[in-house]
């Protein structure tokens, strides 16, 4: 039961129906099926690719609202410590405040127009002076009435310009939920 | 570079740009919690600080928070006009006195 292939008979064989029509239309349409598919494959290839950008962007921009809501609250904290004379906490707080915000315009600057980033070095910057303030409440200089608000209202300010950058990013994160 | 690096740097024509921009109302000066202290950040990289408590100076940090430079009044004379309208700005002096104005004006 072996079997033996006559090549010769091969090549004749192969030679006969390659001089057809009918293998030619055949490799034709077989060649058009070919290119088909890879442009499907390559469409496919494509659309994979936009998505998986797309879904590292919106994971980007979900970690930076995270960032933002903390440093609302912190803020929101600080404000209550100033309110309730708890300058030590709010010195604290103004210091991990100050960190956080110098990080997020460093770290998130390809998302942030150019604008939003000095807007938060500036607050990155009240938020230092109100923890310089605060820290020389700590060295016994007491705090006057109109310092204190003064301390209020820059915090007050820093808090809203915080807020108005979340809602961005959130109403940006709520675009790409309906896209 | 070398015989750049032999003179002091001179801080005069970054001042006098300020002051440029500051008057066309390209640069938004703020108040802050010390008293006579005004802030304004430019480019996404730098923060502007005139301290005007004692001695008057301008000191420029970097986007990490270091402060790189800081310019007094006998390097740059010009730094007590960029005060004055840091001052106007950050106080939001034009509009108070224009509303003022208008009030004074239906007494």
């Amino acid at each position: 039961m072996q079997a033996v292939i006559d090549s010769h008979a091969v090549t004749e064989f192969l030679r006969s129906i390659a001089g057809s029509a009918w293998f030619t239309i055949a490799a034709g349409i077989a060649g058009l099926f070919g290119l088909l598919f890879s442009i499907l494959a390559w469409m496919q290839a494509k659309s994979a690719s936009a998505a998986a950008e797309s879904a590292r962007k919106a994971i980007t921009i979900r970690t930076l609202a995270d960032e933002f809501q903390l440093a609302c609250e912190r803020m929101d904290q600080l404000l209550d410590f100033i309110e309730h004379d708890r300058f030590a906490e709010a010195a604290l707080r103004a210091r991990e405040l100050a960190s956080a915000l110098g990080e997020i315009p460093y770290r998130r600057e390809p998302l942030l127009a150019q604008d939003n980033v000095d807007e938060l070095l500036n607050k990155r910057t009240q938020i230092e002076i109100i923890g310089k303030v605060l820290m020389s409440t700590n060295r016994g200089e007491p705090l006057s009435p109109e310092a204190k608000k003064r301390l209020f209202a820059r915090g007050q300010d820093t808090t809203a310009a915080l807020r108005k950058n979340l809602g961005i990013i959130k109403g940006e994160i709520d675009r790409g939920a309906k896209q | 570079m070398n015989s750049q690096l032999e003179n002091d740097l001179d801080p005069t024509p970054l001042v006098e740009a300020l002051i440029e921009k500051t008057r066309a109302g390209k640069l938004k000066w703020e108040a802050t919690a010390a008293p006579n202290t005004y802030i304004t950040s430019v480019g996404g990289n730098t923060t502007l600080e005139i301290d005007d408590d004692e001695y008057l100076t301008l000191s420029l940090t970097d986007s990490q928070g270091k402060t790189f430079m800081v310019i007094s009044t006998s390097e740059a004379p010009g730094l007590r006009v960029l005060a004055r309208l840091a001052r106007r700005i950050a106080n939001k002096v034009d509009e108070r006195m224009q509303a003022l104005i208008e009030v004074v004006q239906k007494l």
